[in-house]
């Protein structure tokens, strides 16, 4: 308690410092606020892996397809249909879709021994089949080329960079608090003790299973909506939103940004992003290289990712900067 | 008619030695390696490229086999063991593996795609249709790889070691058997699998470096359906997948396809699981 309240000064720094960091982007060219905008907005992705994995404990390797069908609810219901019923509907039922898709999904795999393996290749089969669905799905659908002019949200009727920003932002630390607070609800505390040891909160008579599936169908909708602003933010979908490469960068960014923090998705996209964009000169076989060896030494020497280490800094500077506390308190 | 037998006879083989590999890793080290699609596809470059420096067929193959077999205790090495049992781990190391092995791949030979040699030109004709003679040489070389593998898991002194191990490895370990040994031998093995498929199926597409994943996937499909880590199930899924998507993508559409199999694996877990209970 007492280090808590020492630690007080750094902590409003800090505190006034992100605020300042966040709003960069406002003032920076327009082409760059959307570049943190879609970072934000895929952060809100990861957070939904985090919330499948992290918090129910099962590896999907299928948000991409639940990101998909938000993304395609957004174009369908703006460029392909007309109506305010449509243009809220459709998305609504794509998030039930979702929820619905990956109860079942879970309740399959969780009929077999070996669950989390079939349920890994049981999402690996659904965001093949969601690749192929979209890229065969005529015109429609827009097949391989996707749909554009998708109209963006508006807040106020303003539109633009600058107010797709502010709105990822506030989603992000909307999601952030959601599943902050889910975190610390009854149910987060039984996925804690579930990831902590299964086998002991089975025997305490928890239905790990349902406790499981709902994680997933959670992280699933939270994907879905993703994919529905992302696809406003950006006026296209295209088939790349869909099918596994997307999901592999979606674990790539949970697994370098730290999947035992709640900022590591976020922070994972960030990292991943901008040194996308600083290697964009390189030949993507460098680019995929790189990655694969940065996310196999993050596996192996830094399982708590980029938010672990810099939350290892930040205890060393805000203890030195009260050494009397760390004597007495040692 | 007779075409289609073909295409399913070819299918249903390579699928066979895809996935026997698999199965084959899984069963000793508890791994499901995501790279063995990427194993496949060094194959076909090993031949492909070996038959550019003038090896003839047959050498081709014992080169993709040698190769691969290479990789796959390298990668070992490269630390496999490490991730122990957690199959989520290993799942996501095998795949950035893979990632690894398909860009340095392709920033070595080019994304452009090559083309072996065909081996055995020349066609039967009959009832309508044509089989390739290749596409015959292929499954009669799958059925015995088979017979061989059945051989040495049933009869051998290693089979036996083997199927110790896969059963319990630490009571192997505590009968006096060389577990890691057979490891080693079990990954060389698994690894020359990959190298022989991917040498087979090499004059039968373009070999480039991304045809992995296609064959990853319906493995997994094959393997979830015979049951983790059973050659035997390796077959049977091999089979019940290869014709099933073969015969409804001629007959109906590709997408289609994909889709019946899906529904038919999670049919077919889901009443395996019933079955397991009563």
């Amino acid at each position: 308690m007492l280090r808590l309240l020492q630690g007080r000064g750094p902590r409003g720094a800090a505190g006034l410092g992100a605020t300042a960091v966040f709003a960069i982007p406002l003032f920076t060219a327009n082409l760059h606020t959307r570049l943190f905008a879609n970072i934000l907005i895929l952060g809100v992705l990861s957070m939904s892996l985090y919330i499948t994995w992290t918090l129910g404990g099962v590896l999907s390797l299928g948000q991409a397809a639940f990101f998909g069908l938000g993304a395609y609810s957004a174009a369908i219901s703006t460029v392909r249909l007309d109506g305010a019923l449509w243009g809220v509907g459709l998305p609504l039922a794509a998030i039930a879709v979702s929820a619905v898709l990956a109860i079942l999904i879970w309740a399959v795999a969780a009929t077999t021994k070996l669950s989390e393996f079939t349920f890994a290749m049981i999402t690996l089969i659904v965001v093949v089949l969601a690749q192929v669905l979209v890229n065969s799905s005529g015109p429609f659908g827009g097949g391989t080329s996707g749909i554009a002019g998708i109209p963006s949200l508006s807040i106020f009727g303003m539109r633009g960079a600058q107010v797709a920003y502010v709105l990822a932002l506030a989603v992000s630390v909307v999601a952030i608090l959601v599943v902050r607070t889910l975190e610390r609800s009854a149910l987060g505390v039984v996925l804690t003790a579930m990831s902590g040891n299964e086998t002991r909160a089975r025997v305490c008579g928890y239905r790990v299973d349902v406790y499981k599936g709902v994680a997933f169908a959670v992280g699933a909708m939270l994907a879905t909506f993703a994919g529905y602003l992302y696809a406003r933010q950006n006026g296209l979908v295209t088939p790349s939103l869909v099918g596994f490469d997307m999901s592999a960068a979606v674990i790539i960014w949970l697994v370098i940004g730290g999947r035992w923090s709640l900022f590591g998705p976020f922070l994972g996209v960030f990292l991943v992003r901008m040194f996308q964009f600083l290697l964009a000169e390189a030949a993507p076989e460098t680019y995929a290289a790189i990655t694969a060896v940065a996310f196999i030494a993050m596996i192996w020497f830094f399982p708590g990712g980029a938010a672990a280490g810099l939350r290892r800094a930040w205890d060393a500077v805000s203890t030195r900067t009260k050494p009397k506390v760390k004597a007495a308190v040692s | 008619m007779l075409t289609l037998l073909g295409d399913t006879l070819s299918s249903i083989a390579v699928l066979f030695l895809v996935s026997s590999g698999l199965a084959v890793i899984f069963g000793v080290l508890r791994i499901i390696n995501f790279a063995h699609g990427d194993f496949v596809m060094v194959g076909a470059f090993a031949s492909v490229i070996s038959q550019e420096w003038g090896l003839g067929f047959a050498l081709s193959i014992v080169f993709a086999m040698v190769v691969v077999a290479g990789l796959s205790v390298g990668l070992q090495a490269l630390g496999l063991a490490r991730t122990g049992l957690d199959m989520t781990v290993g799942l996501l190391v095998t795949w950035a593996y893979g990632t690894l092995i398909r860009s340095m791949v392709a920033a070595i030979f080019g994304p452009q795609a090559r083309f072996a040699d065909q081996p055995f030109p020349g066609r039967v004709t009959a009832l309508g249709g044509t089989i390739p003679y290749y596409v015959l040489f292929v499954f009669a070389a799958a059925l015995v790889v088979a017979a061989v593998l059945f051989v040495v898991f049933v009869k051998t002194d290693f089979g036996r070691r083997l199927r110790a191990t896969v059963c319990d490895r630490q009571m192997a370990a505590g009968v006096g058997i060389n577990t890691g040994g057979v490891t080693f031998g079990a990954l060389a093995a698994a690894g020359a699998l990959a190298g022989l498929a991917g040498a087979l199926i090499a004059p039968m597409v373009s070999v480039n470096a991304y045809m992995g994943f296609a064959y990853i996937v319906r493995a997994f499909l094959v393997v979830v359906l015979g049951g983790l880590g059973s050659v035997v199930g390796a077959g049977g899924g091999a089979v019940v997948i290869g014709g099933a998507e073969t015969l409804v993508s001629r007959a109906m559409s590709a997408l289609l396809a994909q889709v019946v199999i899906f529904l038919f694996v999670a049919a077919a877990l889901v009443f395996r699981a019933r079955l397991e209970r009563n």
